[in-house]
């Protein structure tokens, strides 16, 4: 009789090949590439669902979309774009990297880090069965989905509880996934790597994931309580039995406005690690940017209601919220201050991964001041649920995270594949997507102020500038499109025809760069000594080093 | 065709003037913060390019006191911006929005259907999708909801507010001088949101009390032979199921409040503007015109289309 312990084999003792490989390995690396072409597949989909919203929206009274159908496709777009793109992009970038960049051999339980992938993986195809078994249709209440609207008899079809149970699986997925970097960055470290050496993209992981840990279950648990509702009669949210659609908005936003930040907070991480290795200078303010990376975590959970600024609250509430929202934006500004302050007096390397993060600071800047109007409550009142709402947002989750995703691609596809990106190829998609990108959103600041609300499949003519500006904004989608076309060729060409990378191209200094690439399966075969924050700079410009316990001994050693 | 109001910038009340300034304050006050941010990052491009064989630069660390000085900046920028905004607010909305109780009898109250807007004024008088208003008079509204959220927002007017079922809101409608603004839902409601419009209608006091007092009588008996025709078919087929026409025996809450839809500006909240033809080509087929509204397609033959718009048009 064998025990319990002897059954269960070793990770990675059994090695499968080809297609089996993939749905059998444990390996950090090959879970973190996963999420990565699973959320590339979806942002194909849910980009061409932005599409055909903007060819209905190009002139007035256009017929190609019915009113349901659009509904539709903003819900699956929005709900698409967040869960299953941007959330799992950068999860995939944490799983790949922070092993490596601590000087661990995985993720501290690569059993539960494979599991957060498929069950994650999962939904997304569970949210598309909709398309074939919803009954009518696809999810068609909103990616917020609120009470009532979601609920019995409103949009009584099986759609919204494929929507449900999608988000449930996905919430499972990345909650679990957010416990295993967890334990990863508190446990598995390398000798010598304190916290306060830790490379900043793993610090800003590590408020991230707590971000995970403790907001998603509230939405998992409002999803219960919705389904309840529609399934079981029950009445959370039912006014006439006692229960409250203004509760339903607070559960949601009590996860909705930490998810924020878990859609940009990797990304800042990413932008923190390349902008200081392509100006050949040190992060400026480590210590002031670690601090607001954590002040914003706990700010996040005190900022909700904004996003309730329209719905009838008691007045006090309104101005609590209006100035902690207001707050965030002082650690936001430490942050746009350390890049900015990081180029200064540096030598800046312009490659295409550096010209992205550029355009991330100019345009998240952008809409994170954008983001200030909407923590003003009179003008919220004003400019909620207009275009304005959609242009701030897409500032910042594309002109922001997007952007930062792109650069550390660029930056860390050597790392991952052994091969350059073609950088001929790669500013041309620059220029493509910086000009389409903004040519589709800026215009939408002003649709909203000329008072075009969101979610309407179409507008009245006559209305003032109406038409022109959404013909522009259509327009620059499909440019924006083209872009990602070159992105998604020079991905695929690179990986054959790209130049040899080497283990170092940028002449990075944090640990990933120490190794080979891409990675053996083990990670390292010698660690250098960690005795700063650049293990590698330190090693190679000793007369430079930031050394911060001076007497440890420069030697290579086993991890 | 109706000259409605729509010019961004151009304040029509108090509450809007009150928004409009903050608004252009604290865009001002980002456009300056971004220009900062911009300025620097081309001068740094410009200045701090590698130049081929050139070593690394000094490693520069920090300098607490700029940090000092950009957390301080934000905090009082927004310091400014909050205090104006405390001080602003009694002005742009009433002292409670929520409550199920309130001091104030409120002038009207606005509910909100899927996809339609009831209007209710105090003196009992009806209508639907149109509202009107004294100039120069702050109107006290009450909001609610009859099925979903939906949000009522008169852009030129203020600030907007949801109605939420269970929660009775209220907003301030003014508008200084006589016009036509545009009103929207603009909570996402489900299939029809888009077309959820309704109108605001300002006018000199007495032409206002003449309206409400207008809109409080009974419907006027049928006069022409088609509208007659119209009236009996009305009782005939289900129409007064869902519609109300005050004077006779429709009492039906489901749909609009027909008593006086013929001197509504537009129909189908916003789709269509009220003439005769615009009416028949609703009778013809309502969800034709507006996919996804719960009024089916009766099949009426043309000279029934003709008699049942003869009759609406003629409830003015």
């Amino acid at each position: 009789m064998s025990t319990f312990t002897a059954a269960v084999p070793k990770p990675d003792s059994v090695k499968h090949h080809g297609l089996l490989h993939w749905f059998t390995t444990l390996d950090h690396k090959e879970i973190g590439k996963l999420y990565m072409v699973t959320s590339l597949f979806w942002f194909v989909v849910a980009g061409c669902l932005a599409l055909a919203m903007r060819v209905q929206l190009a002139r007035p009274n256009a017929p190609y979309l019915s009113p349901t159908t659009y509904n539709q496709t903003f819900t699956l777009h929005g709900t698409t774009m967040i869960f299953f793109v941007v959330v799992p992009v950068l999860l995939g970038f944490s799983v790949y990297f922070v092993p490596l960049m601590i000087g661990a051999r995985d993720m501290a339980f690569p059993r539960l880090n494979s599991l957060g992938y498929w069950v994650f993986a999962l939904g997304g195809f569970l949210l598309y069965m909709s398309y074939l078994f919803g009954g009518g249709g696809p999810p068609d209440a909103g990616w917020f989905s609120y009470a009532p609207l979601s609920d019995w008899p409103y949009s009584a079809a099986y759609g919204q509880d494929y929507w449900s149970l999608a988000l449930l699986l996905n919430g499972i997925g990345t909650t679990s996934t957010g416990i295993n970097l967890i334990v990863t960055i508190f446990k598995e470290r390398t000798i010598g790597m304190t916290l306060k050496r830790m490379p900043m993209f793993v610090w800003m992981v590590l408020v991230n994931a707590f971000l995970i840990v403790i907001s998603i279950p509230p939405l998992n648990a409002t999803i219960v309580m919705l389904e309840a509702d529609r399934r079981l009669n029950a009445h959370f949210f039912r006014d006439a039995f006692g229960g409250s659609p203004i509760l339903y908005q607070h559960y949601f936003w009590l996860f909705g406005h930490p998810e924020v930040y878990i859609m940009i907070l990797p990304a800042w991480g990413m932008i923190s690690e390349l902008v200081p290795v392509f100006s050949r200078k040190q992060l400026f303010g480590f210590v002031y940017v670690a601090a607001a990376s954590v002040a914003i975590g706990f700010l996040s959970y005190g900022v909700w209601v904004h996003h309730m600024f329209v719905t009838p609250l008691p007045r006090p509430m309104w101005l609590i919220f209006s100035a902690s929202s207001m707050l965030i934006a002082v650690p936001t500004g430490i942050k746009v201050f350390a890049w900015t302050a990081t180029m200064w007096r540096g030598t800046i390397r312009l490659t295409t991964s550096m010209y992205f993060a550029i355009a991330f600071v100019l345009q998240f800047t952008l809409g994170g001041l954008s983001g200030v109007m909407f923590g003003t409550v009179p003008i919220d009142w004003q400019l909620t649920d207009t275009y304005f709402v959609v242009a701030h947002f897409h500032y910042v989750l594309f002109g922001g995270t997007v952007f930062a995703v792109l650069a550390g691609l660029y930056y860390w596809y050597p790392k991952i594949t052994g091969k350059l990106l073609g950088e001929r190829l790669g500013m041309a998609q620059f220029w493509g997507t910086v000009i389409g990108f903004n040519m589709t959103f800026f215009v939408q600041h002003f649709l909203g102020i000329y008072g075009m609300r969101r979610r309407v499949y179409t507008y009245a003519p006559g209305m003032p500038y109406w038409a022109p500006l959404n013909m522009v904004s259509t327009i620059g989608a499909f440019i924006l499109a083209g872009s990602m076309l070159l992105l998604i060729i020079n991905i695929f060409r690179s990986r054959k025809h790209g130049a040899i990378a080497g283990d170092n191209p940028w002449d990075g200094w944090t640990l990933e760069w120490a190794t080979t690439s891409p990675p053996p399966e083990e990670n390292f075969k010698m660690v250098p000594p960690i005795t700063g924050r650049r293990p590698l700079w330190d090693y190679r410009h000793p007369e430079q080093a930031d050394d911060i316990n001076p007497g440890e001994a420069p030697i290579l050693r086993q991890p | 065709m109706l000259a409605l109001v729509v010019s961004p910038f151009t304040y029509h009340s108090p509450q809007a003037q009150k928004i409009g300034t903050i608004f252009w304050w604290v865009v001002i006050q980002g456009l300056a913060i971004f220009v900062i941010v911009l300025a620097w990052t081309i001068y740094n491009l410009s200045k701090y390019r590698q130049r081929p064989g050139q070593g690394p630069p000094y490693q520069l660390r920090d300098i607490p006191k700029l940090e000092y000085f950009w957390i301080a900046l934000p905090i009082l920028s927004l310091a400014a911006i909050f205090t104006y905004e405390v001080r602003i607010m009694p002005d742009i909305a009433p002292p409670e929005g929520y409550g199920r109780r309130f001091p104030q009898k409120p002038d009207m109250t606005v509910t909100g259907h899927q996809w339609w807007w009831e209007v209710e004024y105090s003196n009992g008088a009806k209508a639907s999708d149109e509202i009107h208003i004294p100039a120069g008079r702050r109107m006290l509204v009450r909001l609610e909801s009859a099925d979903v959220i939906h949000d009522f927002w008169v852009e030129q007017l203020g600030p907007k507010m949801d109605t939420v079922p269970g929660y009775p809101s209220y907003i301030w409608l003014q508008a200084d001088s006589p016009g036509v603004y545009q009103g929207q839902c603009s909570e996402f409601c489900g299939a029809q949101h888009a077309w959820m419009l309704f109108l605001v209608v300002a006018e000199p006091r007495a032409k206002f009390e003449r309206y409400i007092d207008a809109l409080a009588e009974p419907a006027p008996p049928p006069q022409t032979d088609a509208a007659k025709k119209g009236f009996q078919l009305f009782f005939k087929m289900p129409c007064w199921r869902c519609h109300a026409i005050r004077g006779t025996g429709a009492k039906g809450t489901l749909g609009p409040d027909l008593t006086h839809v013929g001197s509504r500006y537009r129909l189908g909240s916003g789709i269509l503007y009220n003439t005769p033809e615009n009416m028949r080509l609703w009778m013809r087929d309502p969800p034709a015109v507006k996919p996804g509204i719960r009024m089916p397609n009766f099949h009426f033959s043309p000279d029934q289309v003709n008699e049942i718009a003869a009759y609406l048009e003629s409830l003015k």
